[in-house]
């Protein structure tokens, strides 16, 4: 132990750390100062937290389209605590932005950004802008249908305002989204605005020690106590439950993740995160070319309300019912933002979870075992093994694989004999669709598993159900509630039985009973 | 100031460094967790089909050359990975080619009848045991089985 203080002692002697040490925690903090004072601290505590996480994801995570979704999936499926590990950095950006409201709603209520503070008030209105621009740069970078769909319209957004195609450039950073935006994304993310966050976070600890803390309205009698470990204690415990729910919560809920972006996919409806929803809402107030007043006038107004507030409310009085300009500005702005909050949240349609198995994966993981591509497909031949495959072909080609394997390579290997219809082909695309996200494979009644190897063998080629197999025939997503068991059975038996105009092929003498049974109960079942 | 005080600012003290501590040692958790799991991570091993037993020379190593599909992190890829044959009598052996000695690849001689690694002049016997040179131990050997004339290689 001895040798260990020798070593401190000639450390000191060196940089003088202890004399730092004590300046840093020795600071004087006026009587009465208690728990509305902890938190600067639990942001500063959230903020460290959010660094260290991303600096253990950046160590897996891959900045290019083609791999940036699945080093994700790897991040939460294969590292122990993989899954907490990026749930914390997910709920995380959400903490902070909450932490750094309620924190500005303290100094506005008790008025620290008075004279002396206005220069410590306009930092922490600029670390409010870095936290937002983490919040926008961090959610593109999964790469799923959320990041793509989000980003472009944010893309768009920025095209709305002056310089507008200028800025949407530079944010794009190529000519269409995609890798070239997504490193530059990632670069400001990782990079750039961590460097501003840290200096910003240290200008504004500077000045915050500098003018010393605003303390309470009115000052409290007694003498002041040094911050460690006194008001340390506070701050200390106000992280520490801060924390422990972040905790539960990343222990308790999955960060969530899309399916992998899709750029040709019309049927997504992109909705921004929670913290972004007020924006959102307000867009659709301002159609056409009054978008602006949404995009840029309105957001930069109450920016610029904010930046100057310390200049628009000179008086010295801290008292917050002494200042009913502020306290009623704050009122209007805080209640809209709740207000468009809510109605942006109401708005958001359901959208159909990825990770749900429709009738054609399950056909298709039927169909995948199929000798005729297991023949290839497996450990040590002379293609992947099909759940080894990542899905980077287009659907047109892997539709056409499937049909006729020979195509890949022509003459090198004798083909499988007979391909599979298209119906199949495309059972087994969606299949492997279901498998790049990692969706576990469900465990479905035996009925319903008969009648989705019908539908995808069958009807798949020509039929489509929750969006996925053919458009030829009409879309049977929902035929249960125009049709019931008693019409749909003679109609797939006979057709032209049912209308003499049918041009649906007959399917009486191709299914067995048993299959007839369970194609017709599953169809009459969708409403 | 009283005279209890120092005694309380002490007990404060401890707290928050206990706080702190289980809040880090929480975090230490996930992160060691995240940081350190794919290193200790094993291998999966397969059988791999890689000749027929009737095809191959009698105590000449024969290198033969496997495909095969694995997981590098977040992705997959194919590996191919050379192993020597080696049939004596109705056994199979298949070395691994990596030199013992710092990770070159051997090269089989046939003339001298010996495995020489091409970096530091180790030689092995077509058994894979070391008879002149630097390497420390023979060359390892993969687990082989025969099935039908098929000779299967754990890889």
């Amino acid at each position: 132990m001895a040798r260990w203080y020798a070593l401190f002692d000639w450390l000191d002697s060196r940089t003088g750390w202890r004399t730092g040490r004590r300046h840093l925690l020795e600071e004087p903090i006026p009587a009465g100062v208690g728990w509305w004072f902890v938190t600067g601290s639990v942001l500063l505590m959230l903020l460290g937290v959010q660094l260290i996480t991303g600096v253990v994801l950046a160590m897996y995570y891959v900045p290019s389209p083609e791999h940036a979704y699945d080093s994700i999936r790897y991040i939460m499926e294969r590292l122990t605590f993989g899954r907490i590990l990026r749930s914390l950095h997910f709920f995380g950006a959400s903490f902070i932005v909450v932490a750094a409201v309620i924190h500005m709603l303290r100094v506005v209520a008790l008025g620290s950004y008075k004279k002396p503070r206005e220069v410590t008030w306009i930092s922490g209105v600029l670390l409010l802008l870095v936290i937002l621009g983490f919040a926008l740069s961090g959610y593109l970078l999964p790469w799923d249908q959320k990041a793509y769909w989000a980003t472009t319209v944010t893309i768009n957004i920025a095209r709305s305002g002056p310089l507008g195609e200028f800025i949407a450039g530079l944010l794009k950073g190529g000519s269409t989204l995609g890798s070239l935006t997504l490193l530059r994304w990632y670069a400001a993310h990782v990079f750039l605005l961590p460097a501003a966050l840290i200096g910003f976070v240290l200008a504004h600890l500077f000045l915050m020690r500098r003018h010393g803390i605003s303390g309470m309205l009115r000052p409290v009698p007694g003498a002041p106590k040094p911050f460690y470990p006194y008001h340390a204690l506070k701050d200390t415990i106000a992280g520490a439950l801060v924390f422990a729910l972040l905790i539960t919560f990343a222990t308790m809920f999955r960060a969530p993740l899309d399916a992998m972006a899709d750029p040709s996919d019309a049927n997504y409806v992109p909705r921004p995160e929670w913290y972004f929803l007020s924006l959102f809402q307000l867009l659709k107030y301002f159609p056409g070319p009054l978008e602006p007043v949404a995009t840029m006038v309105i957001p930069g107004l109450v920016l610029g309300v904010l930046l100057l507030l310390p200049f628009l409310d000179r008086g010295p009085d801290r008292r917050f019912y002494k200042r009913p300009l502020v306290t009623s500005g704050f009122a209007v702005i805080g209640l809209s933002i709740i207000v468009l909050t809510y109605l942006g949240y109401k708005d958001t349609p359901a959208h159909a979870n990825p990770a749900v198995w429709g009738p054609l994966p399950i056909a298709g993981a039927e169909f995948a075992n199929d000798m005729r591509c297991q023949r290839c497909h497996v450990v040590g031949g002379v293609a992947n093994p099909i759940v080894a495959t990542r899905l980077t072909r287009e659907p047109a080609w892997l539709v056409a694989h499937v049909r006729d394997p020979e195509m890949i390579g022509p003459g090198l290997r004798e083909p499988p004999p007979g391909g599979m219809n298209e119906g199949q082909a495309r059972s087994i695309a969606s299949y492997l669709r279901k498998v790049r996200i990692g969706a576990p494979v469900p465990s479905v009644p035996e009925a319903e598993h008969r009648a989705s190897i019908v539908f995808g063998r069958y009807c798949a080629s020509c039929h489509m159900i929750d969006g996925e197999g053919g458009a030829v025939g009409p879309d049977l997503s929902r035929v249960g509630a125009r049709h019931d068991a008693a019409w749909l059975k003679p109609w797939i038996t006979q057709p032209d039985a049912v209308d003499p105009a049918a041009s649906m092929p007959a399917f009486g003498e191709v299914l067995s009973e048993q299959e007839m049974a369970a194609i017709v109960a599953y169809l009459a079942d969708r409403r | 100031m009283s005279t209890r005080d120092p005694d309380r600012r002490q007990f404060f003290a401890r707290i928050v460094k206990t706080i702190q501590a289980a809040i880090g040692g929480t975090l230490g958790v996930v992160l060691g967790g995240s940081i350190l799991s794919p290193s200790f991570s094993s291998r999966e091993e397969h059988w791999l089909p890689a000749a027929s037993l009737s095809g191959l020379p009698d105590n000449a190593p024969t290198p033969i050359t496997l495909r095969i599909v694995r997981e590098d992190g977040y992705s997959q890829i194919v590996d191919h990975r050379t192993v020597f044959l080696v049939k004596t009598g109705a056994e199979v052996i298949a070395l691994d080619p990596t030199c013992t000695h710092l990770g070159c690849r051997v090269r089989w001689e046939s003339e001298a009848h010996v495995l020489r690694c091409p970096c530091h002049g180790g030689v092995y016997d077509h058994l894979g045991n070391v008879k002149s040179g630097p390497p420390p131990a023979p060359l390892p050997r993969l687990a082989t089985k025969i099935d039908n004339d098929q000779i299967l290689v754990q890889i």
